[in-house]
């Protein structure tokens, strides 16, 4: 367990290392990420100036909903950057390389890569917090931990969805519009949907797992709740990790999908 | 002792046929149309501890598949391999502690970072022990000479200076087995010289068997002591360099500049045209087929020679030869 | 006698020939229109998650906020998102040439430079605004129904389209241009973008922003870009119309200035740099 921690360390400062490298382009990025998010969030103040309850909803709650989605994204996007590069590393036979090192080659990819911009997500629920919210301790520590878990879903639903390159080949650009989709569902309350979708909000495209649910966890802590987002995140790890596994038997032996001409 | 050991490797694709239209493509969804392609039919390979061997062969004559199967990328369809005492594809994380491989075309090393920076997340990687591993370091930058280089960033170095600190970086966890492909590719003369130099010398002093797959014949000649030729799947040759150079040393070439353009006609047992324009003529002869000193008779007779020069034919043209030797014998 | 002399014959081989052009223009026409309609689901998400929204926030307040029944502010939202989705990467393309240096030798005059961009940026973009509105319009269609339309409109409308697209390239292409001094673009167009979509009304019509803000709103050119157009789709009028295009030509003559300064103290740039 040390070493792997002591490998995804070296990993992480290598990767700033290099961001850091360009400091213009990566400042200019993360600020423009950042703007990017604040101005959403200005969005829903006008909104909620004029209509100032939604379905139970404040202002607030959209705000700790905002704090809460873009860092869970920044930490599973930003950091593991070659997450949504599953889908092409596959298919151009990149994953030899991590093959051939003596490391669990989906956690080796995942943290080989750092996706710049999306580090002004995960600046952005702590610069919320500090500057908006101004929460207690005890808020501020349920929000780290349903962050981390809404981060955990996340990326092993990303996990999920591009390892099913392995078996049905480069599906690339239908996946980029489910992330897209999920990604634009996980920035509203679910609560304005009705019953049907909210069903499928709550599972196979978790959209509310990864923002209503943590959102209300903050709002009111219970023990249920929390075992719900814990199992959900544990299960979309599970899922992904194991259908990982098992396409990268189907690439071992050289018979993937992909079609060749 | 011996540390790779192949018997009867055997690989088979299914390749999916790219579909033409729109109709296809649908049907294609449900019914793929595959194709079986042979790509590794049977081989035997056995190299003991300390070899330095070529791996060579034409493109598509299955050589990164087999090596592939050795390292544990892929499954093979039949067959067994040991290398090390392990099943590579059973046991990939396991071997991947001991070999080493560098790629001439994809480069290890962070290209932002100065290649300390590189060698150090290797140490992770290979979960070096931290005393060790800086004193191995001190080693190889000392053996290496890259003293100047570990702190500048990758990119701003000349390719001969990343490709010693690529090797260092791949000897860091003191492998038993170093895969080479191409290591001297892009790289000028003295430059090559210089790398072939450093491979030799980790061979030599630390007993790593080299295992090199390269299309320059200087690598071979220089590096080599032996060499296994693949194509279509099989071995086609396995033998010392030496046995090579010695065998087809029958041969030579002779470069003429003639006083008229050639016209054609040269019936001389063992020679053969390579190459004829203009004034000048290239010809292959087979010393065996007939003394030199018969062959340069007739051809200072039959012709009109103005200038001349003999030589051993290049390493290429031997091993294109047993490319295409070996496949018309079949 | 030659196969050329036959009249049929030669015929048939020059239909066949524009047959063959025909259909290969055909075939990758279709791969990219497999593109846009792919790129179009996205916004049908978007759509579907506003009318949710929107269809709460009517079901609490009653049947009309500020002028707008539920429909009239979902297709208020088709249509800004048509005019925003309908256009190409152009800050892009800019900052590539810009970095790529070789348009400081291609063009030394600024209108030529720019009017040959907008001209081609213009055509990409009507046919992909034609796609937003198609499926956007369907989409709206079955999920709050139609709304009354001014078929008469449609002409003006779409002269209107012109300058707004004139408008939104100049505001880009400024930025882009920026590339000239700046290392990474995106960053600054991510900022100017989405100031432009919060000060224009890209999601809500800017009646409903509180009044101090609808007071700066007011001074700034965003709401011609984006808003205007959308409310007079949504509520035609001809006073109106003549209101919104005076107010882009305002603004098109500083942006144009401010646009075409930009590109020349740029280019001056590069002289004095060097290539």
């Amino acid at each position: 367990m040390g070493k792997s921690l002591a490998f995804i360390g070296a990993y992480l400062r290598a990767n700033l290392a290099t961001a850091l490298e360009y400091r213009v382009s990566l400042v200019s990025q993360v600020i423009g990420m950042l703007i990017n998010n604040a101005l959403w969030v200005f969005f829903w103040a006008l909104y909620f100036s004029r209509f100032p309850v939604v379905r139970g909803w404040t202002l607030d709650d959209v705000v700790m909903l905002w704090a809460v989605v873009t860092t869970g994204y920044g930490l599973a996007v930003g950091l593991m950057g070659n997450v949504l590069r599953i889908p092409h590393l596959i298919a151009e036979g990149q994953l030899d390389y991590f093959l051939a090192l003596p490391k669990n080659p989906l956690l080796h990819l995942l943290v080989s890569r750092m996706a710049v911009v999306n580090l002004g997500d995960l600046l952005f629920g702590p610069i919320l917090l500090l500057v908006v919210v101004r929460p207690g301790a005890k808020t501020a520590l349920v929000y780290a931990l349903v962050t981390v878990l809404s981060a955990l879903v996340l990326l092993g639903f990303l996990i999920l969805i591009g390892s099913l390159t392995f078996f049905i080949g480069h599906a690339d650009a239908v996946l980029g519009q489910v992330v897209n989709a999920l990604v634009h569902f996980s920035t509203y309350p679910a609560t304005i949907f009705d019953r049907g979708v909210r069903v499928i909000l709550y599972t196979v495209l978790p959209a509310g797992l990864i923002s209503t649910l943590p959102v209300e966890l903050v709002r009111e802590f219970d023990g249920i709740r929390l075992l719900w987002l814990a199992g959900s995140a544990a299960a979309f790890m599970g899922l992904g990790v194991w259908t990982f596994h098992r396409g990268l038997r189907r690439y071992e032996s050289g018979n993937l999908m992909v079609m060749r001409s | 002792m011996t540390v790779i050991e192949v018997h009867g490797l055997h690989k088979v694709f299914r390749v999916y046929r790219k579909p033409e239209s729109s109709w296809e493509r649908l049907v294609a969804t449900f019914r793929p149309r595959a194709a079986e392609v042979e790509a590794v039919k049977s081989i035997d390979l056995a190299v003991e501890r300390g070899e330095t061997l070529a791996f060579i062969g034409p493109n598509g004559a299955g050589k990164s598949t087999t090596i592939k199967m050795l390292t544990g990328i892929l499954h093979p369809t039949a067959g067994t391999a040991s290398v090390l005492g392990l099943t590579p594809w059973k046991e990939r994380q396991r071997l991947a502690f001991r070999i080493g491989s560098v790629f001439g075309q994809k480069s290890q090393l962070w290209l932002h970072l100065p290649p300390v920076d590189t060698f150090n997340l290797l140490a992770r990687i290979y979960e070096l022990d931290e005393a060790d591993y800086r004193k191995r370091r001190a080693e190889l930058v000392e053996l290496f000479e890259l003293e100047e280089i570990m702190y500048t960033p990758a990119r701003k170095l000349s390719l001969g200076q990343r490709m010693r600190c690529e090797i260092a970086a791949s000897l860091l966890h003191r492998p038993e087995i170093l895969f080479l492909d191409e290591p001297t590719i892009g790289l000028d003369p003295v430059a090559k010289g210089a790398i072939r130099d450093l491979i030799r010398r980790a061979n030599r002093e630390e007993g790593v068997t080299v295992f090199l797959t390269s299309h320059d014949a200087g690598d071979i000649e220089q590096l080599c002591r032996r060499v296994v030729i693949i194509n279509h799947g099989q071995v086609i040759h396995d033998g010392s360099v030496n046995a090579l150079k010695r065998d087809y040393m029958k041969e030579r070439e002779i470069d003429l500049k003639l006083g008229t353009p050639f016209d054609g006609e040269l019936n001389l047992p063992g020679v053969r045209v390579i190459k004829a324009k203009g004034y000048g003529l290239k010809l292959a002869v087979d010393t065996s087929a007939a003394p030199i000193e018969a062959t340069l008779g007739s051809l200072l007779r039959e012709c009109a020679v103005q200038d001349i020069a003999i030589s051993m034919p290049p390493m290429e043209r031997i091993i294109a030869a047993l490319y295409q030797g070996k496949e018309a014998a079949g | 006698m030659t196969a050329s002399a036959v009249p049929g014959r030669r015929f048939w081989r020059i239909a066949r020939k524009y047959a063959e052009v025909g259909r290969i223009a055909l075939r990758s026409s279709w791969a990219y229109v497999w593109n846009q309609l792919l790129s179009t689901l996205f916004l049908v998400v978007v759509l579907y998650v506003f009318v949710q929204l929107w269809r709460v926030t009517f079901a609490a307040q009653g049947a009309v906020i500020d002028g707008y029944t539920l429909p009239e502010m979902i297709w208020y939202l088709v249509t800004t998102e048509a005019i925003i989705l309908s256009f190409p990467r152009v800050h892009a393309v800019l900052e590539q040439e810009v970095k790529g240096g070789d348009l400081a030798l291609r063009l030394s005059k600024p209108y030529a430079y720019l009017g040959f961009h907008y001209a081609t940026f213009l055509g990409e973009a009507l046919v992909k605004l034609a796609v937003m509105m198609l499926v956007g319009g369907v989409t709206a269609r079955l999920m709050v129904g139609p709304i009354p339309f001014r078929w008469e409109a449609a002409p003006v409308l779409l002269l209107l389209y012109f300058t707004t697209h004139a408008l939104n390239f100049f505001y880009i292409a400024a930025v882009g241009l920026l590339a000239f001094w700046v290392e990474e673009v995106i960053g600054l167009h991510l900022l100017f973008d989405k100031l432009k979509w919060i000060l224009g009304g890209m999601l809500i019509p800017v009646q409903l922003y509180p009044d101090a803000v609808r007071r700066l709103v007011d001074w700034l050119p965003f709401r011609h870009m984006i808003g205007g157009p959308a409310e007079l789709f949504v509520h035609f009028s001809w006073a109106g119309a003549a209101d919104l295009l005076l107010h882009q030509a305002l603004w098109l003559i500083v942006f144009g200035l401010v646009c075409t300064g930009i590109y020349r103290l740029g280019v001056r740039r590069v002289d004095l740099n060097g290539g």
